[in-house]
């Protein structure tokens, strides 16, 4: 253990004697260790989001164009609906046996980037949304906020608000008649955080659409009247898309080509369209996990060379620490603990740049409240990436510290 | 009763590379007997020093120190009774570059297995006139502070036995006494046999037992 401490101070020594190339080689590793990193922590946290947001959703319903980006809009709230659909003809595909449960949902509006979406009851029910107080809309124009967006915007039960046209950030045109915000919802961790919701009815009203307040007006209190108001009492009206439950998992082999068969709708699966999105972007994350690899086999290198010349200039050195009495062993240990120590200062700056980029990132996009990623998670892979980082040191040391195990004795001081 | 040997060098020859085989003079050394081998340069004073320190593998012959068969140890064994029955000075220096004077001397403590006695590590470099030299690395001594710092760690572990090659020839009068009277004093002081090769005529007057190296 005595050996194993001198081993490293000498090391030490060593190193902060050549501390330029040393800081070189640990920037390097840290710079590769630090984009696998950030990479990993932002795929997992990705990853794990889709899969909370779309729990629960075996199909969606929505208009035809990409489904890719039906599945974005609907159940992610990520981009632009594809159109929007009628509620006439929806009603009698989501009649079907195979259909357990159908969620509407309205898009077209947004309040200081968060999504208003005009749904029932039965949409808080798909992320095991809890009110943090108030209660759920009872007529149109009523509103409930997802905890985030209460958190952000500031606003309170008993707020009022003017939502605007569109979806993006900037927001469009203001409507005249406002919101009045009567219940909050508890963080659920999915998407529902990140929205305002309210019943489909208010964005019918808000856009003029000739509707019957009582029919268009779903109460949260009957959310089986609302799922009705499309087909029994909203004919011509439109929404965005519905979300879909399978009554039983066969339903999947045959109703979305049922609906992409019979109706002017398209049917899209969550599961499938989130597997395509990952396999689209594999080849990008694959490039850039590539790219960071090579910039920690190219500090692997700068390890080894470094060795290698600080071996030939002190080579005399080594030698005279066995003249003092180390073991061979002490040599090889100063020589790998310099590869060690670069590796672990390599490892901790990288892990420290690593979470520190993803938690910028994280920010940087939760000004647009779309993604929610941060640095301040750790995952299993990160070990892996850590064990790999120290793996390359430590090889890159091998032949170095067995060239001084070889040379550095002491009958080199004899032949000086 | 006889004194003890403690160093006996018996039908010893060696061979550097490339060189030719060289014929080690036979020396027995006893115990306090403070020695100097003197010889001009070529003489094998210092092949004969290295061969006591075992820094140099031997053709024949066998190297004894203190009764056992040093020359046989194992390398490793060889480098452990070095480092903590020895006190080395080499004719290069060879201070570690990368540690400051004082880590120098503890690392010397270390690594004979001692714990590292700070107060007498600024006692000695006082005796030497180094003392405000300790937390410089090596680069920045002059010749002669590198030399007195090589002392320093030749005597920090009070060894047995003290071998020192050309320990004064880089330095001046004043030095070079003060250099040799401590080596003296601190072999006195912890019964170590001091042993020196150098072809410094100045400190002849210091020593009872001359050996003279002449020229194979």
């Amino acid at each position: 253990m005595k050996n194993i401490g001198i081993s490293f101070c000498i090391a030490l020594a060593y190193l902060r004697e050549r501390k330029f190339s040393a800081a070189l080689n640990v920037l390097l590793l840290a710079l590769g260790v630090a984009t696998i990193i950030a990479l990993v922590l932002i795929l997992t946290q990705a990853e794990s989001r889709m899969q909370r947001d779309s729990a629960g959703i075996d199909l969606v319903i929505g208009a035809k164009g990409s489904p890719m980006q039906l599945v974005l809009s609907s159940v992610f709230q990520v981009d632009i609906p594809t159109g929007n659909i009628s509620v006439e003809e929806a009603s009698q595909v989501i009649a079907e046996p195979a259909v357990k449960l159908a969620v509407p949902l309205a898009l077209g509006e947004s309040y200081r980037g968060f999504r208003i979406v005009g749904t029932n009851p039965a949409y808080i029910g798909l992320y095991g949304g809890q009110l943090a107080g108030g209660r759920l809309w009872d007529k149109p124009l009523e509103a409930v906020l997802g905890a985030d967006a209460a958190k952000t915007t500031g606003l309170k039960i008993g707020s009022t608000f003017n939502g605007s046209h569109g979806l993006s950030d900037s927001g469009g045109a203001s409507h005249d008649q406002a919101y009045s915000v009567v219940g909050v919802l508890a963080p659920t961790g999915s998407v529902l955080d990140r929205l305002i919701v309210t019943s489909v009815a208010s964005v019918w009203v808000l856009h003029d659409h000739e509707q019957e307040p009582a029919a268009a007006g779903a109460s949260a209190a009957n959310p089986a009247k609302d799922d009705h108001a499309g087909h029994d009492h909203s004919k011509g009206n439109e929404v965005t898309a519905y979300l879909v439950q399978y009554a039983t998992p066969l339903a999947a082999i045959s109703f979305p080509r049922f609906v992409n068969a019979t109706s002017s709708m398209q049917a899209a699966s969550p599961a499938m369209e989130s597997a395509r999105l990952f396999q689209l972007l594999g080849v990008g994350i694959a490039a850039l996990k590539g790219f960071a690899a090579i910039m920690m086999l190219c500090a692997a290198l700068g390890i080894f060379i470094g060795l290698m010349n600080a071996l030939d200039e002190r080579r005399a050195d080594l030698a005279l620490l066995r003249v003092l009495g180390a073991s061979p062993m002490v040599v090889v240990l100063v020589t790998l603990a310099q590869g060690l120590m670069v590796g672990l200062m390599g490892v901790i700056l990288g892990l420290l740049l690593g979470h520190a980029g993803a938690e910028w990132i994280g920010q940087t996009y939760a000004e647009s409240q779309r993604v929610a990623i941060g640095g301040r998670i750790w995952v299993v892979e990160e070990v892996w990436i850590v064990l790999a980082a120290l793996g390359l040191a430590l090889i890159a040391s091998i032949v170095p510290a067995w060239r001084a195990y070889r040379d550095a004795t002491p009958e080199l001081l004899a032949s000086r | 009763m006889s004194t003890p040997m403690l160093v006996r060098v018996v039908g010893a020859s060696c061979q550097y590379q490339h060189g030719h085989p060289i014929r080690l003079p036979d020396v027995a050394i006893a115990a306090g007997q403070h020695t100097l081998l003197l010889g001009a340069s070529g003489t094998g004073k210092t092949t004969l020093i290295n061969a006591i320190a075992g820094l140099q593998t031997l053709l024949t012959g066998a190297v004894e120190i203190d009764g056992g068969a040093f020359s046989t140890l194992t390398a490793s064994a060889r480098d452990q009774f070095r480092g903590q029955k020895m006190g080395l000075i080499m004719q290069r220096l060879h201070l570690i570059s990368a540690l400051t004077v004082r880590a120098n001397l503890a690392l010397t403590q270390s690594l004979a297995g001692r714990a590292v006695d700070y107060t007498m590590l600024e006692k000695i470099a006082a005796s030497l006139g180094i003392q405000d030299k300790l937390d410089r690395p090596p680069r920045q001594l002059s010749q002669g502070e590198a030399q007195r710092a090589a002392i320093a760690r030749a005597v920090v572990n009070q060894p047995r036995l003290i071998l020192a090659d050309e320990p004064t020839s880089a330095l001046d009068d004043h030095n070079c006494e003060a250099a040799i009277t401590l080596l003296l004093a601190q072999a006195e002081q912890y019964h170590a046999t001091l042993i020196v090769a150098t072809h410094d005529a100045r400190i002849k007057s210091h020593f009872a037992n001359v050996i003279q190296l002449v020229s194979a």
